[in-house]
């Protein structure tokens, strides 16, 4: 008899929010509260500051390892491409998840996000519900909802 | 024709009129071994150096930069009336020195004047010019075509000036027969740029200048003076006429190249803008959903009513962003052309209109539709529009949507048949532009964006698209695909630019 019962992680998961836009930073906490996923939240506004907590440089040696990182595209210093780029570059330690949630439609933005091997590329939507349930397709990546 | 006045002239506008000496004594020492005196050629020589100075100056006015090319008409006009002009002080000052000096009798200083005028003047013309377009860098993309036919033309020219002058094939040298040439200088000049038609016209020039001189060809007048006036100004109408056509095309072709760059970057514009501007509104209708779901219960109805209206204009204007995006992306993806079956274009976009169709209660049907080469993806989304418009505007009737072809020439013509609500005959025009709806009831909604996109997809594949209808009888609106798909894809290159 076999029982290889995966064990269901009830911990919050810890999201890395890579955004600049205080105004879309709020709507991703509202929309994580309204759809009631347990998380965690860390938020850095610049692809420099992304990459500085994944690889737990400078400011951020303590930094936690998250679980599921949403980066927007159009941030400053090192755009969400490139810091996708570097992540998924031979030098990284470990694959990180990634989840682009941009406001880019753009057939281009989306091409090049799979590409770099993203996760998958969101389209942020209008309207908080439609917000909320594009989280919650997110964080079900990497946290598969426990059977009910 | 007098060359050292048009190589004068370019060397005083591209180096500089300080340069006047080395004309003054270039002229002067010419002149010395004919004259063998040394007050005229000193006083031609001043003539010669007064000529192409002012010349040059006129030129370095004309053309701005001096080493721009004759690419536009007016320069080129302003630039043979300084020819002219300029000539005219060469010749008065040689004829007056000559006169003083007793060699030209005050009985032949009319004609010697008037050839003496000439030959500067159409020195100048061809000889300046054709240097100027020689140092600058050739704005023809070269390629074998290019040059077999530039060298066919020469050789044809070569070939009707020959016999225009000498007669060597068909013996015509005696009649008037001159207006053979035009038609070369007209297609180096379309074909080329002035400094082709300098060159062709150089070696008309030769050859007209040897056969006169030997006295032969139609302008073989009394006189070998006569006659090098009359072969002169034959020269000089065919480049004035072969520079001011290159220009003239050269120009076109600038206008249409800045046309299109400009209307690349007015696309590019668009499609950024309406990108762009609907992550604010993004935001408007995210925070005002937030707003109902934390602060409901201090809004009145009066509140929550607008509130819900603010939701709503952001909502459409995000719509219409987005329609826009749509046609701008039909205008900038590039086609992928490649063999479509229509019925199954119209399969797939009824598939997608499902649920409006049978919310209508409609019935499509469709004769068998043929095989055409276009963009799959635009030709479903061309269907999908064309049918869900008929459901959108439909009349009382459960709709009737019937989709047929027919061979038509070099085209195919769809139809899409509704018995909707039609579209009035003054309409008809105007319902193919953006953002152009005749209905503002909220029972149809629309951005009035359908029909626009229709348009854009059907003329990128070479095609147009109208419509048939009378208010309140249905519309049907053709559309036509050329049968080998973009018109002009057929047939080879014909290796021009």
């Amino acid at each position: 008899m076999v029982e290889a019962t995966e064990a269901i992680d009830r911990t919050p998961v810890r999201i890395l929010l890579v955004e600049d836009n205080p105004a879309d930073v709020r709507m991703t906490r509202e929309a994580l509260k309204l759809a009631k996923i347990d998380h965690e939240l860390h938020v850095v506004g610049d692809g420099e500051q992304a990459l500085a907590f994944l690889k737990r440089q400078g400011p951020f040696r303590e930094a936690p390892v998250p679980d599921l990182v949403l980066l927007d595209l159009s941030i400053p210093r090192i755009s969400g491409h490139g810091v996708l780029e570097e992540l998924r570059s031979g030098r990284a330690e470990r694959r990180f998840p990634v989840v682009v949630l941009t406001g880019s439609k753009l057939s281009e933005d989306i091409e090049r996000s799979f590409a770099l091997d993203a996760d998958e590329h969101i389209t942020k939507p209008a309207g908080l519900l439609h917000y909320a349930s594009e989280l919650m397709f997110a964080v079900g990546l990497v946290r598969p909802r426990p059977a009910v | 024709m007098w060359p050292p006045a048009g190589i004068a002239l370019a060397a005083l506008a591209l180096r500089g009129p300080r340069l006047w000496p080395g004309v003054w004594i270039g002229s002067a020492a010419a002149n010395f071994t004919v004259q063998a005196s040394l007050v005229a050629p000193l006083a031609i020589g001043a003539g010669a150096a007064l000529e192409a100075t002012v010349g040059a100056l006129l030129t370095r006015r004309i053309l701005a930069d001096p080493r721009a090319t004759f690419a536009e008409v007016m320069p080129v006009f302003r630039f043979v009336a300084s020819a002219l002009l300029a000539a005219t002080l060469s010749a008065s000052v040689a004829v007056v020195a000559l006169g003083l000096a007793g060699v030209v009798s005050s009985l032949e200083s009319a004609a010697t004047w008037l050839t003496w005028w000439l030959g500067d003047a159409t020195g100048i013309m061809i000889v300046a010019p054709l240097i100027v377009s020689w140092i600058r860098p050739s704005r023809i993309a070269w390629n074998g075509w290019r040059v077999l036919e530039l060298a066919s033309l020469a050789v044809l020219l070569v070939a009707a000036a020959g016999e225009l002058f000498t007669g060597w094939l068909l013996e015509l040298e005696s009649l008037p027969v001159s207006f053979m040439l035009v038609p070369f200088v007209i297609w180096a000049a379309i074909r080329f740029t002035e400094r082709e038609v300098l060159t062709l016209c150089v070696i008309v020039s030769a050859i007209a200048i040897w056969a006169t001189v030997t006295g032969s060809g139609p302008f073989a007048a009394r006189s070998l003076n006569q006659s090098l006036l009359l072969q002169q100004a034959f020269v000089a109408t065919l480049l004035v006429t072969g520079l001011a056509l290159a220009a003239l095309v050269q120009e076109q072709r600038r206008m249409r190249e800045t046309l299109q760059r400009a209307h690349g970057e007015m696309e590019q514009i668009v499609h950024a803008a309406a990108h762009d501007l609907q992550e604010p509104l993004r935001t408007v209708i995210g925070y005002a959903d937030l707003l109902q779901l934390r602060h409901r219960e201090r809004l009145d109805a009066d509140g929550l009513e607008i509130l819900r209206t603010i939701v709503a204009g952001a909502t459409r204007a995000r719509q219409l962003f987005e329609d826009l995006l749509a046609v701008s992306e039909t205008g900038r993806r590039p086609l992928a052309l490649e063999p479509t079956s229509g019925s199954q274009a119209l399969a797939a976009a009824l598939g997608h209109l499902k649920g409006a169709i049978e919310e209508s209660g409609a019935r499509v049907t469709h004769d068998a539709l043929p095989q055409v080469r276009a963009d799959r993806r635009m030709l479903e989304s061309l269907f999908q529009n064309l049918v869900g418009n008929s459901l959108k505007y439909r009349s009382s009737e459960p709709p009737r949507i019937h989709v047929s072809a027919r061979r038509e020439g070099g085209d195919w013509v769809f139809s899409v048949r509704d018995n909707g609500i039609g579209i009035d005959p003054r309409y008809h025009d105007v319902v193919f532009r953006t953002f152009e709806r005749l209905n503002r009831d909220d029972a149809r909604p629309g951005t009035g964006v359908g029909l626009a996109l229709c348009k854009r997809i059907v003329e990128r594949h070479g095609g147009r698209i109208w419509v048939e209808s009378t208010a309140s009888q249905g519309a049907t609106i053709h559309f036509s695909i050329p049968w080998g798909g973009e018109r002009g894809g057929r047939g080879g290159s014909d290796g021009s630019d």
